[in-house]
């Protein structure tokens, strides 16, 4: 992969920036009934929103600069690493590549905070793959400091940069005069911010055909017809299970995940460049193994559970899972019906392509807790793998009806 | 060892023989605690005879074993009286006992709408009445189609229990255990369940007060519903998906004869809740006394009427409405979800002839909301209707023959979404859910309390091509007493 292609100049970001608050137009043209699809206009943001949507474009915050959170999660890619070839994300250091494969950040708004519900017997919610930040605004103070992303030494530079900022007189009307006196405080504030713009309607824009479907507006083909039912179905597809698809008792459209966590079995990429990292960076090499919630809670019991994520806009976010093992939805169905009814495969490091070909699935990333009572022997056929992809497309956002 | 038991073998024989035979006159003790009194001196006495018999078995034994001595013969001939008496005794007992719960010959006939087991309790003088019915049965799904598997089911064991305080006050209730057991822990298996509870105020045969968890007056099944009664080993879908038998709500209301054979039902009720209505209907929305909702009150009201002229012939109707909101949101708004559902029903019963027909249509009001908030068309109407026609062949078969044997035939038309809230998307027609149903069958009763039934059933659904409903062949077993 050619770093330089991905490194996002400031005028590409102004473009994104452009395409985010064009996004915000197409939600309000498309909206159907007001409180049924939920509306956003730019004027309607508040100040502190409006502080938060600088920040989240502002390249000038990573160290080196040039690094947004924009450029992980580029409105324009749907809030994904524009860069589909690699499965993680470069940080700010383009050499240096973090693990995990970049969520899309839509719909994040609506995780719990982080929790273990006793009546369920379960984790619940919070930010990240493995659950390890609470809350949007916890989880907004990661990536300023991560190595493999934005890189900034320490909480001050982050101020300091938002101080010289254009915007910095934003932060003082929203936050005060002496907003920026006590640096621990302000990266607070910062983290607040962007919290904050993450809850606008901008990143709930719930236009996709299905959204349209479900309010009477839009046909649905046979096949999507086919590929809901089976989604739906206990016996068949059983996705439902863990991403619902029906509104929520409050009216709330379905969001597709009831933000558990579970170890689908998912096998190691084998173009995960983060094992090529200096061994100071990921000392295990290829031996390291992501233990995903487990490594957040210490138990054993959660090792190799990710959160359930969305499947809205499926189709344009690939690739898939915490580690980027799969590029096609096919790929992904298959696996989820037929992990254990093929043979897993001799060699281990197949990438999906091959297994796909070899007809095998290699053994999970993470043996333990593999879940094998809702998934891996669906016995789905190709007709119904097909309709199942077909429903999974109807999930993109932007969709636009003829009435 | 041998020798002894052998004795004791032909006693206890000629006890049981002496069981079938009728006892000669004895003074019945009054209550079951003399009686008990009176058994165990007499269960000492056979005792201490016996053990006098045994000893004397035992000397004679060493020098004529062959022949029988003639203390031993008088001794089992003292036996042999007293355990008759005693069995007859115990007999009585037995009696007694059962009759406290059973009358000696059950009538069952039908009273107030209810299945003739649930009706015992009227027939009965004062106190406690038992009644009940089971029903197994094994489905065989029709390979062609569908991909539901094979079942064989014990679907329901139901006990009635009733109480008569005085003759105008009684208490009535159905408990039903469904598909055998609950399963362990967190398994869902069967289910228990309270079909009705009420207390019955008698007031006067043109007025009388039913109060509690009550049998909605809807159609034939809803009442009753005892497998002798009807055919095949399914109830008619209509009246599980148009009507949602068992449907029973908290209410109260009246009953009564309102003039010779035109009787009358009317209750108001906790309403159906529209959160839980879907594509296959209102079934689910039915509070069943169980923290239903309440927010809205349902009215209910039925009439029948059996004209003397034509002997075995009823007809009826009945009429549901309420709103069914319950004073929730739908996609943010809170609607009334006007609920209505009519039903007219006639029957006859000539000979060895059993006919019925049933037609039944429903509206659901704000059926557009309610789909968008449940993710699936519900229907704005829905109806179904079904005839049926069995006769008893016994008679001709044996002439003398007080059994039964009826081959039946079954035609079932209905769509939960006869009329759908709009044409796109979420609230268009969902034809998987206009079925078609054939049926024939065989019900066969060798005596009235018990029945064995055989059937098969083609379904067909309207998207028969792409999604197809599993036919069924169906073997089962009901009984009531
Ligand atoms: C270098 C790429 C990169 C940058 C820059 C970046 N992120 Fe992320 N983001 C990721 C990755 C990768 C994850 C998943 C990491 C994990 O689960 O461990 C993630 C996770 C998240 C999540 C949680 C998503 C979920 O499904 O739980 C949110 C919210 C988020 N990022 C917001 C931000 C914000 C706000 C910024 C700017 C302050 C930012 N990101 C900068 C790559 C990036
Ligand atoms: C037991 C819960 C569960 C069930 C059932 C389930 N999923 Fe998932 N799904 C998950 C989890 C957990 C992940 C993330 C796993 C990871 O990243 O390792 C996931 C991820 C996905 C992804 C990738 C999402 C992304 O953005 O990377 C797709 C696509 C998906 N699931 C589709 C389906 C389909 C289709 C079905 C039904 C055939 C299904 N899921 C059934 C829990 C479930």
């Amino acid at each position: 992969m050619k770093h330089t292609q991905h490194q996002i100049n400031s005028a590409q970001l102004k473009f994104s920036m452009n395409w985010g608050i064009g996004l915000i137009f197409l939600t309000t043209a498309c909206v159907v009934n007001a409180g049924e699809l939920v509306a956003a206009k730019t004027s309607a943001l508040t100040a502190k929103e409006k502080l938060g949507q600088q920040l989240f474009f502002d390249t000038n915050l990573s160290t080196p600069v040039g690094q947004a959170c924009a450029s992980c999660h580029n409105p324009k890619t749907f809030f994904i690493d524009p860069d589909k070839n690699q499965p993680t994300s470069d940080g700010a250091l383009p050499h240096l590549k973090g693990n995990r494969n970049t969520p899309m950040v839509l719909y994040n708004a609506f995780s719990p905070p982080f929790h273990y519900d006793s009546k369920e017997g379960l984790y619940i919610g919070g930010q990240f793959l493995d659950g390890r930040a609470a809350t949007l605004a916890e989880q907004a103070k990661g990536p300023f400091l991560n190595p493999l992303e934005m890189a900034n030494p320490d909480k001050n530079t982050v101020v300091n940069k938002v101080r010289k900022a254009s915007y910095a007189k934003l932060f003082i009307q929203v936050y005060g005069t002496n907003a920026f006196n006590n640096a621990n405080s302000a990266y607070n504030k910062i983290a607040d911010a962007l919290a904050a713009f993450e809850r606008t309607p901008i990143f709930r824009p719930f236009t996709s055909k299905y959204d349209y479907f479900l309010a009477g507006k839009a046909k649905f083909t046979d096949q999507e017809k086919r590929g809901r039912q089976l989604f739906e179905d206990e016996n068949k597809g059983n996705c439902a299970a863990c991403h619902p698809s029906r509104p929520a008792e409050d009216g709330t459209p379905p969001l597709f995940t009831d933000f558990s966590y579970d170890n689908l079995g998912v096998p190691q990429n084998p173009n995960n460049p983060f094992y090529q990292l200096p061994s100071r960076l990921n000392p295990e090499g290829r031996k390291f193994v992501d233990k995903g919630l487990g490594g957040v809670v210490h138990e054993t019991a959660e090792n190799g559970k990710f959160k359930v994520p969305t499947l809205r806009n499926i189709a344009k976010t690939e690739p898939y899972m915490h580690n980027g093992y799969f590029k096609t939805l096919e790929g992904i169905t298959d696996f989820y019906s037929n992990r254990d009814i093929k043979p897993v495969c001799k060699k281990a490091w197949v990438t999906e392509a091959d297994a796909l070909k070899q007809g095998c699935w290699p053994k999970p990333e993470v043996t333990q807790n593999v879940n094998i009572n809702e998934l891996g022997e669906l016995n789905l056929n190709t007709e119904e793998i097909k309709a199942l992809v077909a429903f999974l497309k109807t999930l993109t956002d932007g969709y636009k009806t003829n009435n | 060892m041998n020798m002894i038991i052998k004795p004791l073998k032909h006693a206890i024989l000629l006890a049981c023989v002496s069981l079938t035979t009728p006892a000669y006159a004895l003074d019945k003790p009054a209550t079951m605690d003399e009686m008990w009194q009176v058994i165990r001196a007499q269960q000492k006495q056979i005792d201490e005879l016996r053990n006098q018999h045994h000893a004397v078995e035992k000397s004679s034994n060493t020098d004529t074993p062959s022949s029988e001595p003639v203390a031993t013969k008088s001794a089992n001939t003292d036996v042999k009286n007293l355990e008759r008496k005693t069995d007859v005794l115990s007999q009585e007992v037995e009696k007694l006992r059962t009759n406290l719960a059973i009358p000696e010959e059950a009538k069952y006939k039908s009273a107030y709408g209810l299945g003739p087991a649930a009706s015992k309790i009227y027939a009965a003088g004062k106190g406690l009445s038992i009644g009940g019915y089971g029903q197994a049965s094994y489905q065989a799904k029709v390979d062609d189609k569908g991909t539901e598997s094979d079942n064989a089911d014990l679907e329901r064991i139901v006990l009635y229990a009733g109480y008569k305080f005085t003759d105008h006050i009684l208490f009535n209730s159905e408990i039903e255990f469904e598909h055998g057991t609950t399963g362990e822990g967190a398994e869902e298996k069967g289910e228990v369940s309270v079909e009705f509870a009420a207390l019955d105020f008698f007031i006067n045969q043109k007025a009388n007060i039913r109060a509690g968890l009550v049998l909605m007056p809807m159609g034939f099944i809803n009442t009753i519903h005892e497998p002798p009664f009807y055919f095949g080993n399914n109830r008619p879908e209509v009246e599980q998906r148009i009507i949602p038998s068992t449907w029973r709500e908290v209410g109260v209301g009246l009953f009564g004869e309102l003039l010779p054979n035109l009787t009358y039902t009317t209750y108001v009720t906790n309403a159906l809740n529209a959160k839980e209505f879907g594509s296959s209907g209102i079934r689910e929305g039915r509070g069943s006394g169980t923290e239903a909702k309440a927010e809205s009150f349902g009215y209910i009201a039925r009439l029948d009427y059996a004209p003397p002229q034509i002997p075995g012939l009823s007809v009826g109707g009945s009429a549901y409405v309420g709103n069914s909101g319950q004073d929730q949101t739908f996609v943010g708004k809170k609607v009334d979800a006007f609920t209505q559902l009519y039903e007219g029903h006639l029957q006859w019963k000539y000979r060895g002839l059993e006919f019925r027909a049933l037609g039944s249509w429903g509206s659901i009001g704000n059926a557009d909301l309610l789909s968008q908030a449940k993710g699936e068309v519900i229907g704005s109407e829905n109806f179904g209707w079904y005839t049926e026609l069995g006769y008893d062949i016994m008679p001709h078969l044996f002439a003398n023959s007080t059994q039964y044997l009826a081959p039946f035939f079954r035609y079932e038309r209905l769509d939960t979404v006869a009329k759908a809230p709009g044409s796109i998307g979420v609230l268009a027609d969902d034809p998987h859910q206009d079925w078609e149903i054939f049926q024939v069958g065989l019900q066969y009763k060798p005596i009235p309390n018990v029945v064995v039934k055989a059937d098969y059933r083609n379904r067909v659904a309207k998207d028969e091509n792409t999604n197809p409903l599993s036919d069924d062949f169906n073997l089962g077993f009901g009984f009531i007493f």
